[in-house]
């Protein structure tokens, strides 16, 4: 009895002691380590989104975790005690038997994207090892109000119907679409945000003479432009566009191309073709002679021929300059290029990246009382913004200037409102009212192309 | 409890019947649970070649994977280790079991909660993908109910026990059931298991688990079983005794090391890279002494199937071990965290120790409680099959988790690291399928060692050597 005690109480005792030291207590004050910057909780359809990840077991296959180490030097910044406020669970994983998704929102930002690799991988990753999700889809004849179809390449949509997601899949897809990084402010890897593959491969001359380095171009093309755009630069018919051809990607003035590549677009009619998804801005995630290399990947494969660029090119780019070698930009208007680098305004254009959440925020606190949330207005008291002609023109000027100065009796699609629509041009500054624009022209199916601050202070000017 | 653990309840016939009929069943429906749990793993296996195979909601790869996981821990390898513990306690304390009812209701309740938990997974109740914890928290509450009813009939076993010493096969089993109490009970209280803090708990959880629980129950089953096959007494006391107190001092702490480059404290990680350094001591002692109480019997290492199964059990503990202390250091973290370098570690040590531990201690020691014998030929299908698949396996996804871990740090696109892989995978997927025909002969073995009839293999007791009595 006694040397029972003695050796298997005493174990039990001093097991319960160490387990107090190096995992109760370490993690009840680990538990109350606050928020990092920028660092906010999950919407409740995220959360929704969360429970269907894990209950799918995603993270057997996908970390959400980034280490200093060299192996995760190109995924983003290393993880930091301010990201997992909200994270609970977890969800850190311990295999990568697919690809980390700490940034997943960022470097697969396309709602589109998501949807055909949830409903069948192997549509956008021929090489792609993961389950089909089709379990999260429905198949039916008429796409119901207010729901879109995914647009899958024939080859793997069904024989009859349209696929649409079930809210289980719109959930997860908010719930990765939000998984991106916050900056922390006086943290910098790089300059940028997040490690870059030329810092962390020694082999790769950074600065300005990567260009030339197309072994690199069609490496980082392959991560970051290969998903959607795919490998033979042939996109996804109806999803995204070819870059193969590409009118943009063989222009000589490479300024809209390597625009595109750093802010993204949204929007856009390629050869008569309109894209419903997102390309995401990549300005954040790669070094200028990064983005050159893809560039200059995209510009020379597939048959493309068009001039090179160098990472001064597109530091001017960023910085709203015009590229060393002037080539007047066409003010062709069926391009309607965002650039514009000729405008005195065009430093602070280039700055300005529209925040999809910011914009939510205030059109919820400053619009949507009368618009409603889902863009459809009231009937008879005030006007749809879903589908609306003013906010759908490529020319945003009518758009804009309505938010700004207001509008009275107008007759919209042969409805005339009478209460009229106050100014707001005096409580909101040029970034707000682009952010409001912004979210009006790609919510609800709207998918008209982004205005920026600078448009808006033209039309502000304009009166 | 007031009895004098001085004056043992005599055995009787009956009592040994009674042990020998819980054994059997504790055994047999561990061998169902294997058999499920791999085939759900051979499908798993499967579906890295045919990801759409079976793609269906409760058949996706991420519900099965968890499924495969939880059924070979919690049912296949705590019923057989608890099913011969049973035995080695009751017989190496020379009484008989406090409570042969309490070991059937432990059995109800592991089953209850094994087979809720495979449901619950597989309609998507999961607890946050947390490895080896993924069962919702009532049924984690009736696996804890388990322990907690196996623990106390064990100790009260012991307690009624003949001899005054508390033989070492007993202080691992008893200590081990108290571990896992505790372990299970500090994995399910939810309040200080928010964001980081649930990480850190979740480091602890997967790897004492596995060393606190699992380990334990194995290691006494090898201190009884081995010496009792080899028909000669431990080769020191003392190395057992060290290897006890050095395990408990250093396990614990390792967990760390599933989060090294993590944000979780960084002498949290330090001392996890420490304590597995310091593992070498428990685990070249252990096996020493092991190997050492096996001395000058090499030939019957080929001869008994029994003591070739521990043999391999105790070498894929030292091996297993020893790799694991490697891949806590840091500079081969950035090489294999993350690959399929740890599921064939993962596997070298659950499969490889764990379970062999557990079969040679059931072909030891269930026939000399049940009378009956597995036959000769089907031992060694089993154990060859067992052995050479475990073998493909590891070895697969050892060379297969270095070229891809060497793939990310080169920076090639991540896809690369995925077809590099293709090879690898179809290598283990043949080694996961002798695995599991292996299982099918287990299965077939313990039929006749319990209600079948009895095969043609010599009794597990080998002949005392005459001339090396130490």
């Amino acid at each position: 009895m006694k040397e029972m005690i003695k050796i298997i109480g005493g174990a039990a005792l001093l097991y319960l002691v160490i387990v107090m030291l190096i995992a109760v207590l370490p993690a009840i004050d680990l538990s109350k380590t606050p928020a990092g910057p920028g660092v906010v909780p999950l919407t409740p359809l995220e959360a929704h989104g969360r429970q269907v990840f894990a209950a799918n077991g995603c993270a057997y296959c996908h970390t959400q975790q980034v280490r200093p180490t060299p192996a995760d030097a190109n995924l983003g910044r290393p993880m930091s005690p301010g990201d997992f406020k909200y994270r609970t669970p977890v969800l850190a994983g311990s295999e990568r038997t697919g690809p980390d998704l700490t940034n997943v929102g960022t470097t697969r930002g396309s709602d589109v994207w998501q949807y055909i690799h949830l409903y069948d991988p192997r549509a956008v990753e021929p090489d792609s090892i993961m389950p089909n999700f089709k379990f999260l889809f429905r198949v039916v004849d008429t796409v119901p109000e207010g729901e879109t179809a995914v647009p899958l390449p024939p080859q793997f949509a069904p024989k009859h119907g349209h696929v649409i997601p079930t809210a289980d899949a719109k959930a997860l897809v908010a719930y990765l679409l939000s998984l991106k990084q916050t900056k922390i402010p006086g943290y910098s890897m790089n300059g940028a945000m997040g490690g870059t593959t030329s810092a962390a491969a020694p082999s790769t001359a950074g600065g300005t003479s990567a260009a030339g380095d197309t072994a690199q171009g069609a490496s980082l093309y392959s991560s970051h432009c290969a998903a959607c755009h795919q490998a033979s630069g042939a996109g996804l018919p109806g999803a995204f566009p070819p870059l193969k051809g590409n009118a943009v990607v063989q222009d000589r003035d490479p300024t809209e191309h390597i625009h595109v590549v750093l802010n993204g677009l949204h929007g856009k009619a390629i050869d008569g073709v309109t894209y419903g998804g997102a390309m995401p801005p990549f300005a954040g995630l790669l070094n200028d002679a990064d983005i050159a290399a893809i560039i200059n990947h995209e510009r020379t494969s597939w048959g493309n021929a068009a001039p090179t660029v160098t990472a001064a090119d597109v530091k001017a780019v960023r910085d709203g300059k015009p590229v060393a070698a002037p080539t007047t930009p066409a003010t062709a208007p069926a391009v309607a290029s965002p650039t514009a680098a000729a405008t005195p305004a065009a430093a602070e254009k280039s700055a300005y990246q529209f925040d999809a959440k910011r914009g939510d925020a205030l059109y919820a606190s400053t619009c949507a009382a009368c618009h409603q949330a889902s863009g459809e207005g009231l009937p008879g008291a005030f006007p749809p913004l879903k589908g609306n002609p003013a906010v759908l023109a490529d020319d945003p000027a009518e758009h804009l200037s309505t938010i700004l100065h207001g509008v009275h009796g107008k007759t919209i699609n042969g409805q005339t409102y009478s209460s009229p629509m106050p100014p707001f041009g005096g409580q909101l500054d040029d970034e707000q009212v682009a952010d409001i624009a912004n979210h009006e022209r790609t919510s609800w199916g709207n998918a008209a192309r982004h205005v920026t601050p600078a448009d808006v202070a033209k039309i502000r000017a304009r009166k | 409890m007031q009895s004098s653990p001085l004056a043992p309840a005599s055995v009787t016939a009956e009592d040994e019947q009674a042990l020998s009929r819980v054994f059997s069943a504790y055994t047999l429906t561990g061998t169902l649970w294997l058999l499920f749990g791999t085939a759900v793993g051979l499908l798993v296996a499967f579906k890295f070649g045919a990801p759409d195979f079976w793609a269906e909601k409760y058949l996706t790869f991420g519900r099965l994977r968890p499924i495969h996981t939880n059924s070979v821990f919690y049912g296949f390898a705590t019923l057989m280790l608890i099913g011969a513990a049973y035995h080695v306690v009751a017989r190496s304390c020379g009484t008989r079991l406090y409570s042969a009812k309490l070991a059937w209701l432990g059995l109800w309740l592991f089953n209850i909660a094994a087979v809720a938990g495979t449901v619950a997974l597989s309609l998507g109740y999961n607890y946050g993908d947390l490895e080896y914890r993924e069962w919702p928290w009532p049924i984690r509450l009736i696996f804890i109910a388990a322990v907690a009813v196996t623990g106390w009939n064990l100790l009260a076993t012991m307690l009624h026990r003949a001899s005054r010493d508390l033989y070492l096969s007993n202080w691992y089993i008893g200590a081990g059931v108290l571990w896992g109490s505790i372990i299970a009970i500090v994995a399910i209280i939810p309040i200080y298991q928010h964001g980081l803090g649930m990480m850190a708990i979740s480091g602890y959880y997967m790897h004492n688990a596995v060393g606190m629980w699992f380990t334990p129950l194995a290691l006494g089953l090898f201190y009884y079983a081995i010496p009792k096959v080899l028909n000669r007494p431990i080769y020191s006391y003392s190395l057992g005794v060290l290897a006890f107190w050095t395990n408990l001092m250093f396990y614990p702490l390792l967990g760390g090391h599933h989060f090294l480059f993590s944000p979780l404290p960084w002498w949290l990680q330090t001392a996890a890279v420490i304590c597995s350094v310091a593992m070498i001591v428990p685990v070249f002692a252990g096996s020493a002494n092991y190997l050492l109480t096996m001395r000058g019997r090499y030939h019957g290492r080929i001869e008994s199937y029994p003591l070739a199964f521990l043999f391999i059990g105790v070498l894929c503990y030292l091996f297993g071990s020893t790799q694991g202390t490697l891949e806590a250091l840091r500079s081969l973290q950035d090489l294999w965290h993350f690959t399929n370098f740890t599921v064939g570690h993962s596997h070298l040590t659950m499969y490889g120790f764990v379970t062999f531990a557990a079969w040679g201690a059931v072909y030891a020691l269930l026939p000399l409680s049940t009378g009956k014998n597995p036959g000769r030929f089907g031992m060694a299908t089993h154990f060859w099959l067992a052995l050479v698949g475990m073998g493909m396996y590891v070895i697969a996804l050892s060379i297969g988790g270095s070229v891809q871990g060497w793939d990310w740090i080169q920076h090639a696109p991540f896809i690369k690291s995925v077809t590099d892989m293709k090879t690898y995978y179809l290598w283990r997927g043949i080694g996961g399928m002798l695995m599991f025909v292996s299982h099918i002969v287990f299965a077939w073995n313990v039929w006749r060692m319990t209600f079948g009839k009895s095969g043609d293999a010599p009794s597990p007791i080998m002949e005392p050597e005459a001339e090396s009595t130490p």
